[in-house]
């Protein structure tokens, strides 16, 4: 093929290249013969080069970026505009990462008649004076224990103690965001005017605790103003044995309604996150709270929650007010009757209370309405469902034999994996 | 009776039945070998840990000494009723008359005071191998032993008859351990094992002891153990020692086992620094107790001797200066300690919850 195309070129005297595409070839072939073929014409290759490297310079590159146009900032573009970046930062030209010297390129090449060949240069160089630029993270990580209730909010989180009046020092005290949230209201001349408005509880976690609102055009302005109020409403809590509160009860703040239940030491706090805040700081360990109603409602449940606390009536106020002495069983001890509180007076009216009349459980619902309380069927989950039934079944058959293997292991009896093998052969 | 042999359906299944375990033919003896289990730790030899051989337990059922025990005992309620791991409940709460609230704290130590009962301490049991009948007609009936066990309802686990059919057609009383083993598979204790639990091996013993988990060993002994158990003795008594050694005696007090240690340290003459703990808690009467006790278990004693002669009103302080003066080891420190009780005006207080 080749040849021929030799042949045919030397019949043109002027080849041109239209001529040699027009012929039935493969252009490829085609191509590599021009190149040997056409050395006396004259012909240079015009090629487009997309590229805008080495035609603007890096500053006409970062105006690009950065810059905004005048009507553009007018309309307040340009208020998040990228800050331009030194990317030379902390580099050295002709020094690399590795060090590496070059002779006659980054250092001398002879050194009297020798020559150098390519060497390490020592690290202990002067090190770079301004370190290479750290992209800083927009987020820095929280630790898991500082985060709030949520993601990077507010409500959930500490915000120190209050700040000291004074000489007073507020020692022992930790506040903690409750609500923060956005408000707003209609002026003639501003139209919507935002505020921020934080609800926040303050504490020592002895008993003592208040709670404030505050609103400002800025969040921490609004949370400094908030704790600092709550620092001035304090409340001392009474609590039994400092780990709950005296008795049941119920109470009601607009929708709002919490039915709190004493629970004994160790059962810790079962109830809307707001309420654990709050118990953790007044210094509440064991509660037990159904919220009904507008429980979304973070300020009226605060405040019910404090006037319920409030008006608890101790075991002290309950034994002078009935003239008996208050008793308390406790199963761990054997249900022996430890007598928490006598009357004032030094001795207990003679006549006792009947069964009926005193249910320390119910006593402090007002108008006799007492919570309802559902048996639960312990079964209600496998019986309702034939497949959770018959995993129940199954389970139930092997219920005891972990037990059973584990004690079989402790003294020895348990077969050897071997022997568990030979076993589960079939018997011939 | 009933036999634990899998069910055969033969026809002469009842006579053979009887002949195993030859029931009408050996009541009598079985009467007779039942009455010999019970009296078996006072027919015994005494262990060979007391010089003097005597059998202790009937010197510890003995109405006075009982007194003396429960007296030194102690009855602290609260540590009595302790902190048990229980599953959480609510607290229940009352409003009580002050007569009401009286009687109800008489009944809680009525209760309570019967956690105070002092195991027995008694010698290792001996194993009974007279074998009953032997009947060579039977020999090879099978590969195994039978066991027959009589399971009356009532029947007291310590008088239940338990016999073994040897393969040779040996008809003898059951060994200890397959009648305890028997027992637990009949009449199930809470809190008993079938099997030995590991905590009673002699390694895992001591690292509990110096974990000083005296009071858990001491519990789960006595729910394990019959009181004449070797394992019990053994397990007990070294107890006894660790707690004499460390001087932690005041870890049992108010507990059922604090008689036991009072009897083991007394009955083996080493009582000396539990009297010695007693004078420094200020506990007189206590200690005065603990040497009449010495003299009633030592009756040859010279301490006994000049108890006897002492008056009976006279007081604890001149009580334990008998013992001082004529049985002590500890002369000096127990001098020094009853000097520091009379001169600090306590002398006269007795236990702290008395």
């Amino acid at each position: 093929m080749a040849m021929s195309l030799l042949r045919v070129l030397a019949q043109n005297a002027k080849p041109t290249i239209s001529s040699i595409v027009s012929s039935n070839l493969q252009r490829e072939t085609c191509i590599k013969c021009v190149a040997i073929v056409t050395t006396p014409i004259s012909w240079s290759a015009v090629r487009y080069n997309p590229s805008f490297a080495g035609k603007v310079t890096a500053n006409q590159l970062w105006d690009g970026v950065t810059s905004v146009s005048n009507a553009g900032r007018k309309r307040g573009r340009g208020r998040n505009a990228k800050k331009r970046i030194d990317l030379n930062r902390g580099q050295q030209l002709g020094i690399g990462k590795s060090g590496l010297v070059y002779p006659g390129l980054t250092g001398p090449a002879l050194v009297g008649k020798k020559m150098l060949s390519i060497s390490d240069q020592k690290k202990s160089k002067a090190p770079s004076e301004a370190p290479p630029v750290e992209k800083k993270s927009r987020f820095p990580e929280i630790p898991a224990l500082q985060r709030g209730y949520s993601g990077r909010k507010f409500p959930g989180t500490s915000i120190g103690p209050p700040d000291p009046i004074n000489d007073y020092e507020f020692e022992g005290f930790d506040t903690r965001v409750l609500e923060y949230k956005m408000v707003s209201h209609m002026t003639g001349n501003l139209g919507r005017k935002m505020r921020v408005s934080a609800l926040v509880v303050t504490g020592n976690g002895k008993g003592l605790a208040g709670f404030a609102v505050a609103k400002a055009p800025k969040g921490q302005a609004a949370l400094r103003k908030a704790k600092n109020m709550a620092a001035q409403r304090l409340q001392y809590f009474e609590r039994y044995n400092d780990h709950t509160v005296f008795h049941n009860f119920a109470v009601k703040e607009h929708k709002t309604t919490l039915f709190v239940q004493k629970m004994p030491k160790g059962h810790g706090l079962v109830c809307h996150r707001v309420l654990q805040t709050i118990c953790q700081i007044i210094g509440i360990e064991d509660l037990h709270v159904k919220t009904e109603g507008r429980t979304g409602n973070i300020q009226n449940v605060t405040k019910a929650f404090f006037r319920g606390l409030m008006e608890q009536e101790t075991h002290q106020e309950l034994a002078d007010r009935v003239q008996l002495n208050v008793v308390e069983y406790r199963p761990e001890l054997e249900w022996l009757p430890l007598p928490v509180a006598n009357p004032t007076c030094g001795k207990s009216r003679d006549e006792p209370i009947t069964e009926e009349d005193f249910d320390f459980e119910n006593m402090y619902y007002q108008d006799g309405k007492i919570p309802l309380k559902k048996e639960k069927d312990p079964m209600y989950r496998y019986t309702k469902d034939p497949v959770q039934w018959k995993k129940f079944l199954q389970i139930h058959k092997d219920r005891n034999q972990i037990m059973a293997r584990n004690m079989r292991i402790i003294h020895g009896l348990e077969p050897s994996k071997e022997d568990i093998k030979l076993r589960q052969k079939p018997l011939k | 009776m009933a036999a634990s042999i899998p069910f055969r359906s033969t026809s002469s299944y009842s006579t053979l039945f009887t002949r195993l375990a030859n029931l009408k033919v050996r009541r009598r003896s079985f009467a007779h070998t039942s009455k010999a289990l019970c009296a078996s730790s006072e027919e015994t030899p005494p262990s060979s840990s007391n010089s003097d051989g005597r059998d202790p337990f009937p010197v510890f059922v003995d109405n006075k000494v009982q007194h003396l025990l429960s007296n030194i005992t102690g009855f602290d309620i609260l540590k009595i009723a302790g902190p048990h791991k229980k599953h959480l409940e609510k607290p229940k709460y009352r409003l009580l008359t002050d007569a009401e609230l009286k009687g109800e704290m008489t009944k809680a130590r009525e209760r309570l005071s019967k956690r105070l009962q002092i195991p027995p301490y008694m010698n290792p049991r001996k194993p009974n191998l007279t074998p009953l009948a032997v009947d060579p007609d039977l020999a090879q009936f099978d590969t195994s032993n039978y066991v027959f066990t009589d399971v009356t309802f009532g029947v007291k686990d310590r008088d239940r008859t338990v016999v073994i059919r040897e393969a040779d057609g040996t008809l003898r009383i059951a060994p200890w351990d397959v009648r305890d083993r028997m027992n637990q598979i009949y009449n199930p204790r809470e809190g008993k094992e079938y099997l030995k639990p590991q905590m009673f091996d002699e390694q895992n013993l001591e690292r509990m002891i110096s974990e000083k988990k005296y009071v858990y060993i001491l519990d789960r002994a006595c729910c394990q153990f019959e009181p004449d158990d070797p394992d019990f003795i053994r397990t007990t008594h070294r107890v006894y020692r660790a707690i004499d050694s460390a001087g932690d005696h005041d870890d049992l007090r108010s507990t059922r086992h604090f008689g036991s240690l009072a009897f083991y340290l007394v009955w083996h003459k080493t009582a000396d620094s539990l009297l010695l703990d007693m004078l420094n808690r200020d506990l007189s009467s206590d200690a005065a107790d603990l040497v009449r006790l010495y003299g009633i278990l030592h009756p040859q004693s010279a301490c006994a001797g000049v108890l006897g002669q002492l008056s009976p009103d006279s007081g604890s302080t001149a009580v334990v200066q008998v013992y001082i003066d004529t049985s002590s080891t500890l002369t000096s420190e127990l001098q020094l300690a009853l000097q520091a009780m009379d001169d600090a005006g306590k002398g006269h207080r007795s236990g702290l919850n008395k």
